[in-house]
């Protein structure tokens, strides 16, 4: 029992316990989201990233899927599908709010590549075993651009919601608050994507701030996705 | 692993900037979305105007053209049945019979008379007569068939230089008076009504007052907001329509309504 508890707190201090903030702000979110499926189909989506991400966190507090140098392969293999379900499941997203070529033709075009990258990544450190470079290679340069895509339709909406000739009170507009969530989180979180790998071997301090950083982030966006369903409004520009 | 506070303080550098620029970038896309947000408010309350205007406009053409068939059947056909009906009357000879001879002088009189009210009806009704003789002479016109009544005492003033508007609006204006001049008979119980009608540079002031009941527990200057579907309604729009404005004041001392016109 106390090893377990060390195994969490040891967990938890690796973001230095901002799980406390994360873990409230998906379960809430969780809640709001079955509590409003029934009536809002358009939602799904969402519902799933949710649940996507609470078990890819239930997930990550098992010791094989924690970050340390021996376990990295498991760790990042387990980021980078998560990675992949949540561009997917925007995408879908985005499909239904969007109107633009960017979200209906190229969007769905990357979710091959990055499945492929996903297959290789597991060939290669299972089969081949290079998990040591392909580990240091992939993850982080995947994230990235998955997260540079998901802000680009981010854009997009904003785009749209000028141009658009129908004004809405943009506070009660659940889309809002879902792009504008997803565009913070995305945007502020990709240079410690790129740089996280050196940062992780050679300036943990520095590494454990960022990570910090993420999980405030990460909540926010999840309290965005809240306020959006919320609005009870349809999920349009 | 030892600490670089350096670094640290570089990397929330970093971070806080990239914040700080996402935080401007939405605050931007939200002051220009209420910019539009304002400027199609603003057109959507232009457009809504308009189409009221012109609903109104079309409802006064309407009306007008109304008023004028009555005018035209009163002044061709009541008017011309009741001249013949006179002339036959008069035409009539009762043979010294003295009773027949004061009933056929009472019976012309009557008819004299319905044929004068007829007249007055239906030149209040014409808008044409606006236009010959100017809004003062259809005031005075409708003044004096309130002073007829022997009930009223109408005082009514002109200020400043006469200017002549287009008939079209000088009609209107004609009708919020014959509006505000029906409701005093009808509901005011006043016998002192006080119109003032006054030119200034940029446009007419008219004041139509009474010393009548008021609006009994509706003091103040609301009374057309608790008065939905009324008359009231009617004379407002009729203003706004004008581009000008209207107001009442109501208390238990009379009313007074204000109208203002541009020219």
């Amino acid at each position: 029992m106390s090893e377990a508890l060390a195994t969490l707190l040891n967990r938890m201090s690796q973001s230095d316990y901002l799980d406390l903030f994360l873990w409230p702000c998906i379960i809430i979110a969780l809640c709001i989201e079955i509590r409003f499926l029934r009536e809002t189909k358009a939602i799904l989506p969402l519902f799933l990233y949710t649940v996507a991400t609470f078990l890819f966190y239930i997930i990550s507090y098992i010791p094989v899927f924690r970050r340390q140098a021996s376990t990295d392969f498991f760790f990042e293999g387990l980021n980078i599908s998560f990675a992949l379900i949540e561009y997917s499941l925007f995408y879908f997203y985005f499909k239904r709010v969007l109107s633009s070529i960017f979200t209906k033709v190229f969007m769905p075009y990357f979710i091959i590549p990055f499945t492929l990258t996903i297959a290789i990544y597991y060939y290669r450190g299972i089969f081949i075993s290079d998990a040591d470079i392909i580990v240091k290679k992939i993850p982080d340069f995947f994230i990235s651009l998955e997260l540079l895509l998901l802000a680009i339709p981010c854009f997009i909406y904003y785009y749209e919601l000028l141009k658009m000739k129908r004004m809405t009170n943009l506070t009660a507009n659940p889309s809002f608050w879902i792009v504008t969530g997803l565009l913070f989180y995305s945007i502020t979180i990709i240079p410690f994507f790129i740089i996280s790998r050196e940062l992780q071997h050679s300036k943990e301090t520095l590494y454990r701030a960022a990570y910090a950083l993420h999980y405030i982030l990460f909540g926010f966006l999840f309290l965005a996705i809240t306020r959006a369903i919320l609005c009870k409004k349809p999920l349009t520009t | 692993m030892q600490k670089t506070p350096d670094d640290i303080i570089i990397f929330l550098l970093v971070t806080t900037s990239i914040i700080l620029v996402m935080a401007g970038f939405v605050i931007t896309i939200v002051l220009l979305y209420r910019k539009k947000q304002i400027s199609y408010q603003k057109d959507i309350d232009h457009i809504k105007t308009e189409y009221e205007k012109a609903i109104l406009n079309t409802q006064l053409e309407i009306q007008e053209q109304t008023f004028r068939n009555i005018s035209k059947e009163i002044h061709d056909n009541i008017g011309m049945s009741l001249t013949l009906a006179k002339l036959n009357l008069n035409m009539l000879k009762p043979d010294g019979n003295e009773y027949v001879s004061q009933k056929i002088d009472s019976s012309v009189d009557l008819i004299s008379k319905a044929i004068n009210d007829l007249t007055d009806i239906s030149k209040s009704l014409n808008s044409d007569f606006i236009a010959e003789y100017g809004l003062i002479n259809a005031l005075e016109q409708e003044i004096g068939k309130v002073r007829n009544t022997g009930f009223y005492t109408v005082r009514f003033e002109i200020d400043g230089e006469t200017t002549f508007m287009n008939s079209q609006k000088e009609l209107i204006i004609f009708r919020i008076v014959q509006e505000a001049l029906n409701n005093i008979l009808k509901h005011a119980q006043a016998d002192a009504i006080h119109i003032r009608l006054s030119y200034h540079s940029n446009g007419i002031y008219l004041d139509i007052s009474d010393n009548g009941k008021g609006f009994p527990g509706e003091e103040g200057a609301d009374v057309i907001d608790k008065r939905k579907g009324s008359g009231l309604i009617n004379m407002k729009n009729r203003a706004l329509m004008l581009g000008g404005t209207w107001n009442i004041e109501t208390s238990a001392n009379g009313t007074i309504i204000k109208l203002t016109v541009p020219y």
